[in-house]
């Protein structure tokens, strides 16, 4: 995966401005679980549950519950399914 | 005055729309019987108040008016309302009856009193609704509805068995608080099927997908959320809601990255956000029972929302799918920026009423020091903003324009219904003390405070950034996902072969016997001067002439004949009787 570079300064600024937005304005530390109060926790909570899930979540569906042919019916799954529903 | 039970409003409302053949008219009662309802409950009914009446030997409360029922009223008529607003292009009587009609046994649950008056609106509201399915015109919307309404009422028929079962070993008909017996289980496996519990789901992603735009969103808000209110009343504490409610949290984020029909995916998003509420059930707080109808009342509004969004979509260009949508956000402008009002309100972003009500139930988890529960639920919240605020956005809207999809214009009504929508979901976030007001226990918590703020923004921030990193993988896939409902569908013609067809010979055979008997009989009735000796001579001729000419060749006798034949039959029957008594 090759991350652009307006995309890694994004993240940089992000990353600052979070810690930035951390140090000064959160007056009371709520804990919430092991590593919850830790500085940047949320930051690397967020991207890191995006991926995982992400990750995860497709390779459970590519391994065993995505099929390309209807189980039902036996069809081959269309792209373009052309359905106008009686809207 | 106006304390009778509301339900009668929608009910009568649903029958003149059936009956009334003026549109202008039908409209306007769909939209102004719910409004109806919500100043009733406003301004006619208070907490306490109730309307009983007794059927048979039974004591029946149509009616039982407290904070819980009402919170939950208040929210189903603006729903309902908003609902007709959004369908107001619709010109089919019986799809708006049968909304009317859900909504209004929605309602009906919400303040039923006792067991046999929840399970009469129970069955009612699985009717209807089943009816919006079948009228959405897809070519799977037939066999969609009627595994929906197979899977509902097997949940029925499990609650009736558990009342019943409640009643026989000497429960009250009220409905209160349930206890771990057989028959509170078999209540709560009920209530589960339209709380969408894993595995008991399918049936929810299967169907609300297959009904028109306008029945899909009527479909978001109400059976998922009675069943959250049903629970609520019923099962507070039970700690394995918590599980339950954790598991669906996670399970509905998991198969929404999978999923490429915009509608399924919203629909896998109601599973995760109603597993908020069902573990919220589970702690069993006077803070978590808030919590879980805080979050049912924003998720009414904003699921509408995201549904109407995503209807507007599929019905100004005919797709449903993201591989068969996207680059048309600059046809779309309006319905784009509404949409993503909903899915800010979803994703819990400050300012927006996800965040008022969905920290209130990760709050409930924190004090009573359930972690792995909070963990969990903001990862959930991680999975819902991606899938609703950036995935399904993106796919179905953005990217290069495509002047292949047609666009077609966007009915008046659903824009204003949008409108409405939006607004309430910016309105509870900004002033949440207007929900936090209606909630059925004082409420102390205050979801304004930095600490939650800055996480929330550092967490959905960089769940943007993972989306960005990621997106050339989420798009969407042309494939079938498997779900549990894989089970039940796989197991019809098998079962079929095996209950079906043997049982359908049984009842073959039994009505063929039935109506020998019966043609037998009448042919004694008629003719019972002749006596049974002369009725098997008949029956011998209508066997080789059948019964119409066995009849014709006996004739009718005097009516004298047959009276005094009659009472010949009586004493000589009364005559055994005593006889053999004795």
């Amino acid at each position: 995966m090759i991350i652009d570079r307006p995309i890694v300064i994004a993240i940089v600024v992000g990353v600052v401005l979070s810690a930035v937005l951390e140090v000064f304005l959160v007056d009371h530390r709520e804990f919430l679980f092991a590593g919850s109060d830790v500085l940047l926790f949320w930051v690397g909570f967020g991207l890191a549950g995006c991926i995982g899930i992400v990750v995860i979540s497709k390779w459970v569906g590519h391994t065993f519950l995505m099929k390309h042919d209807d189980p039902y019916t036996g069809e081959h799954v269309e792209a373009e399914p052309g359905e106008h529903g009686d809207v | 005055m106006f304390s009778f039970p509301p339900v009668a409003i929608m009910v009568v409302a649903a029958v003149l729309v059936a009956l009334i053949p003026v549109s202008i008219v039908r409209k306007a009662i769909a939209v102004g019987a719910p409004l109806l309802v919500l100043a009733q409950l406003i301004w006619g009914l208070d907490a306490g108040d109730s309307w009983t009446f007794t059927w048979l030997f039974l004591e029946l409360e149509p009616l039982r008016a407290d904070a819980l029922s009402l919170v939950f009223g208040y929210v189903f008529a603006i729903a309902a309302a908003l609902g007709g607003i959004y369908a107001w292009h619709l010109n089919d009587r019986y799809q708006q009856a049968a909304a009317l009609g859900y909504a209004g046994t929605s309602i009906g649950v919400v303040f039923a009193g006792d067991l046999l008056t929840l399970v009469l609106f129970w069955e009612l509201m699985a009717l209807t609704s089943a009816y919006l399915i079948w009228a959405g015109g897809y070519p799977g919307s037939r066999s969609a509805g009627t595994r929906y309404l197979f899977v509902h009422m097997v949940g029925g028929s499990t609650l009736l068995a558990g009342i019943l079962w409640h009643l026989g070993t000497g429960g009250s008909l009220d409905f209160t608080l349930f206890e771990g017996t057989v028959a509170g289980w078999l209540v709560l496996g009920g209530f589960a099927i339209n709380a969408a519990i894993v595995p008991l789901h399918a049936w929810l992603t299967d169907a609300y997908p297959e009904a028109g735009v306008t029945g899909s969103v009527f479909l978001s808000a109400f059976t998922t959320k009675t069943a959250v209110y049903v629970l609520a009343r019923g099962f507070p504490g039970w700690e394995i809601l918590i599980f339950l409610g954790v598991i669906m949290a996670l399970y509905g984020v998991v198969f929404a990255v999978l999923e490429n029909d915009i509608r399924r995916l919203l629909a896998y998003h109601i599973i995760s956000q109603v597993g908020y509420m069902v573990a919220a059930v589970g702690i069993g707080t006077e803070i978590a029972i808030n919590g879980a109808v805080s979050h049912a009342f924003a998720h009414v509004i904003y699921k509408g929302l995201l549904f109407m969004g995503a209807g507007a979509a599929v019905y100004a260009t005919g797709r449903r799918t993201l591989t068969a949508l996207g680059g048309i956000s600059d046809r779309m402008r309006l319905v784009v920026v509404l949409y993503m009002v909903g899915a800010f309100a979803i994703s819990a972003f400050p300012l927006f009423s996800g965040f008022v009500s969905k920290s209130l139930v990760i709050y409930a988890a924190e004090k009573e020091h359930i972690y792995w529960a909070v963990a969990l639920l903001y990862l959930a919240s991680v999975g819902t903003f991606l899938h609703t605020g950036l995935k399904l956005p993106y796919f179905t809207w953005f990217g290069p324009r495509r002047e292949d999809i047609h666009v077609g214009p966007v009915p008046r009504g659903m824009i204003v219904a949008m409108v409405f929508a939006a607004a309430l979901c910016i309105g509870i976030g900004v002033y949440p003390t207007a929900l936090y007001d209606q909630l059925p226990f004082a409420n102390t918590y205050e979801p304004y405070y930095s600490d939650h703020v800055v996480r929330t923004l550092q967490m959905l921030g960089f769940t943007a950034v993972g989306f960005w990193l990621l997106r050339r993988k989420l798009g969407g896939e042309a494939t079938i996902t498997i779900d549990t409902d894989w089970i039940y569908r796989k197991a019809g013609p098998v079962a079929r072969v095996l209950i079906q067809t043997p049982l359908e010979a049984v009842f073959t055979f039994f009505e063929r016997l039935v109506g020998v008997l019966a043609r037998r009989a009448s042919v004694l009735a008629v003719a019972p001067a002749t006596g049974w000796a002369r009725l098997l001579l008949l029956s011998a001729y209508a066997r080789e002439r059948g019964p119409d000419d066995a009849l014709a060749f006996l004739g009718r006798p005097p009516v004298g004949i047959a009276i005094a034949a009659i009472l010949l039959t009586f004493v000589v029957v009364v005559l055994a009787a005593q006889a053999l008594s004795g």
